[in-house]
């Protein structure tokens, strides 16, 4: 089975996305904190085949605000409901392509997918080992990454 | 020779390698003592040039190499130079370049006339790709285009070695036990699948810097995360290399020029750049196994 | 008018190439939106498209089956490939489909503008200036200088000081960055780096016309060096600095070695003037656009005066050949920079005046009143009309 990287890598990972497209870094948050109120928002995407895995993120009305923000270059005021998905969206899609290249998986990317909060995979998330809690600036994320494609 | 009999004996072939690295039987080529203390010099933090002078002291054809190419055209200045101040001008990184090439390009020697074609067509690949990831390496901003030579140059360290090793297991079946031998493409099968883990074995025992290991291991594919790497230079002078002739075998032309297309976005690097860089890369490098 | 097709389920993505495409100032350039495949198929049926970027894992019909049915259909334009996506057998089929290039997410502004640029080439106008992104240290994409016409991606490692160098010194010895800039007039810009890693990283997003490399520097392959830099300055003169040698031909050895010229160490001031008179003075003594001859100023020590006006006299008679050879009636020596020397510059305008007039060319001359006063101190030159600026002269009759 395939081994995943550190929370510091996965980070990282992430960092590279936000650094490259709107200059911010995220920090892994080490001992994990408990942050259920991050999970107000989550997007999980497949990577099927061979070794099939899930990477996902979630994030509270605030995180998604700002990263709707950064990433349609448009005041926090002008974020509607729809910025706020596709962004979560978009950030998933292109840490899933980074996650992929390092964990040298030659399987191609799903589409990302909201899912609903109550949803028994978000419902069971609170606390779960296998997500990473990140910070950067006034942003909350939470990031998964688990065995098995959604 | 029936295909499942040639796959077995693949298979038997990369298990009984991947053991013999596993229990340190395997043979690997040697670094000589005199060039493994240099390097060990060279990698300290207070070395001096006087100090890696004195350790080439037993080695007089590596002292004669370093002052030939410190004045060599490439290197030349207005006067010949003596060894410290040859081994000033070449600088650390140039020094420890000469000294493992000198010493990898043994490995890559061989008297059998079955595999020394082979290895000396991987030799050259390797220069090929060693001179590319250089000047990639230059070009990009990465701060440490010397590494992505040495990169280059031993990314397929490990082949000539399978190939030695395929040729024992050749006598042994074919000649001891009178059985069938493997067909080319099986051979190359073989080699391919094995010669990364037996090169890091070799950058082991030589105890290569981290980010040499790195090219052994994954040059093949690259790191999306690490945009500029070393082992992601090396990774585009392999395809690059491949496609201007300098290849080893069959070369699948859509996956290298796939990896090219993957790569130029990756290191921010134009066609015509590449294009550039690449010019007459096989009269470059042919005649320099001599 | 050229049009891009941006096809990507992110309307994140879509949106930021609207705002990139936006902030390039090309003239007219249309951005089209559509969030699949099969949408996309429908925005080129309705309307002409010159570029499509395209994602590759998107709902109803992903990016490689768009380009499959828009190839089979026969569209032509390019396509570039716009994705998280790497996996090598994807691009290689799409590849086979015949996509012009592929960036990689996330992506940088840089890239994708030098990738637009590349691929719709002739069919852009550039407007008003484009909003120059300042050149990022964190291996952003692309020199911007040589945007639009030459979109050459080369990353940026380092925060130039000046995008226009006149002069680069790579030296490990920090005298000698003192001593040519001592020398150099102050006009010249001049970048000096104490090694060649530091060196070729900041040649990146500059335009260098000359670059001077200590042919000794330690730890360096010349002739590696000479080819890197050229493939990053290829319109720049490379220089060796190198101490006179009797043993060696350096001569032979700088040109195997990729050099275009030596300077010899130590260099004195008359070595260095005569540097800038080979290197920089041929098109600044006296440009020549259509029939207006603008002379330059002098820079050096007043020693190197003589040349000077030498050497603008040869440039005059080899402007006015070529003036007569475009069938003009008259040409303007505009003088406004010229040293005021009585000794040299009367003698040099009646040499001036005969040559012309010996090919029935009118000339009009341009100056500022210390000009028009030197000139009326003699005889020979009291008559000669002085124009205040280039227009008036133009305006006048011959």
């Amino acid at each position: 089975m395939i081994e995943f990287p550190t929370a510091e890598k996965l980070a990282s990972l992430v960092s590279n996305v936000t650094q490259t497209m709107f200059n911010i870094s995220f920090q892994a948050i080490i001992p994990q904190e408990s942050a259920p109120h991050l999970i107000w928002r989550t997007v999980l995407l497949p990577i099927p085949g061979k070794d099939p895995i899930t990477v996902g993120l979630s994030s509270d009305l605030q995180g998604c605000t700002k990263l709707g923000s950064a990433m349609f270059q448009v005041p926090l005021e002008s974020v509607d409901q729809s910025m706020m998905d596709d962004s979560l969206c978009e950030l998933a899609n292109m840490t899933a392509g980074l996650l992929k290249s390092t964990l040298a998986l030659d399987q191609a990317l799903g589409l990302p997918k909201i899912i609903p909060n109550a949803d028994p995979r978000v419902a069971a998330a609170t606390n779960d080992p296998r997500l990473t809690l990140l910070r950067a600036r006034e942003i909350g994320l939470i990031l998964w990454v688990f065995h098995g494609a959604v | 020779m029936a295909a499942g009999s040639s796959a077995a004996i693949v298979n038997w072939i990369e298990q009984s390698i991947l053991k013999r690295i596993e229990d340190d039987t395997l043979t690997l080529p040697a670094l000589p003592s005199v060039t493994l203390r240099c390097v060990e010099i060279l990698r300290s933090d207070d070395f001096s040039y006087k100090t890696v002078a004195a350790a080439l002291e037993r080695e007089p054809a590596m002292i004669a190499r370093v002052l030939r190419v410190a004045n060599s055209a490439a290197f030349a200045g207005t006067s010949k130079l003596n060894l410290q101040e040859a081994l000033t001008r070449l600088g650390q990184q140039n020094l420890r370049s000469i000294l493992l090439e000198a010493a990898a390009k043994q490995a890559f020697i061989s008297k059998d006339p079955k595999i020394a074609a082979l290895a000396r067509t991987t030799w050259e690949h390797s220069l090929a790709v060693a001179t590319l990831a250089r000047d990639l390496a230059a070009l990009t901003g990465n701060d440490n285009a010397e590494a992505a030579y040495l990169g280059g140059l031993l990314h397929d360290i490990g082949k000539p070695v399978v190939a030695m090793t395929l040729l024992e297991a050749e006598r042994q079946i074919v000649e001891i036990r009178n059985q069938k031998w493997i067909d080319s493409n099986a051979w190359g099968e073989a080699v391919n699948s094995v010669h990364r883990k037996v090169g890091l074995a070799i950058a082991e025992k030589w105890k290569l810097p981290a980010e040499i290991c790195r090219c052994i291991r994954d040059c093949s594919e690259y790191d999306n995360a690490d945009r500029g790497s070393i082992v992601n230079t090396v990774c585009l002078a392999n395809a690059v290399a491949k496609i201007n002739g300098c290849a080893v075998g069959p070369v699948d032309v859509d996956d290298q020029n796939a990896l090219i297309m993957i790569g130029r976005s990756l290191l921010g690097i134009s066609d015509d750049v590449l294009k550039k860089i690449a010019a007459q890369l096989p009269e470059r490098v042919a005649g320099l196994f001599e | 008018m050229p049009r891009i097709l941006t096809v990507d389920d992110s309307r994140a993505v879509r949106s930021i190439v609207r705002k990139q495409v936006s902030e390039m100032g090309f003239l007219g350039v249309e951005v089209a939106e559509a969030e699949d495949g099969q949408q996309g198929l429908v925005r080129l049926g309705e309307m002409s498209v010159d570029l499509v970027l395209l994602d590759v894992t998107m709902p109803v019909l992903d990016g490689p089956g768009m380009l499959a049915k828009l190839r089979e259909s026969g569209y032509k334009m390019p396509v570039i490939m716009l994705t998280s996506e790497s996996k090598t057998s994807i691009i290689s089929n799409a590849m086979k489909l015949g996509i012009s290039d592929y960036i990689l997410k996330p992506f940088k502004a840089e890239e994708l503008r030098a990738k637009i640029v590349a691929a719709l080439g002739a069919k852009l106008q550039m407007g008003a200036a484009p909003v120059a992104a300042a050149p990022d240290p964190t291996a952003g994409i692309v020199a911007p200088s040589v945007l639009p016409t030459a979109p050459v991606a080369i990353p940026v490692s380092h925060a130039p000081t000046s995008l226009n160098v006149d002069v680069m010194l790579i030296d490990d010895l920090e005298n000698v960055h003192r001593k040519l800039r001592e020398r150099l007039p102050a006009t010249l810009v001049m970048e000096g780096h104490l090694d060649a890693q530091a060196a070729t990283a900041a040649c990146r997003g500059k335009t260098i016309k000359v670059i001077l490399i200590d042919n000794e520097l330690p730890g360096v392959e010349m002739k590696v060096l000479t080819r890197q830099l050229r493939l990053l300055q290829p319109g720049a003169k490379l220089l060796a600095l190198a101490l006179p040698s009797t043993t060696t031909d350096l001569a032979k050895t700088s040109k195997d070695q990729g050099f275009d010229d030596i300077l010899f160490k130590p260099f004195g001031q008359d070595a260095v003037d005569d540097f800038l008179i080979k290197f920089f003075d041929s098109q600044e003594i006296l440009a020549c656009t259509e029939n207006l001859f603008t002379v330059g100023p002098f820079r050096g020590k007043e020693d190197r005066l003589p040349t000077y006006f030498e050497r603008l006299t040869t440039g005059f008679k080899d402007s006015l050949k070529k003036a007569v050879a475009a069938c003009y009636d008259d040409i303007i020596l505009d003088m406004t920079n010229i040293p005021m020397r009585q000794e040299r510059l009367p003698r040099m305008l009646l040499e001036f005046t005969a040559s012309t007039k010996e090919q029935g060319i009118v000339m009009k001359l341009v100056g500022n009143a210390d000009l028009k006063k030197l000139l009326s101190a003699f005889s020979e030159t009291r008559t000669l009309l002085i124009h205040g600026t280039v227009q008036d002269a133009r305006v006048a009759r011959g």
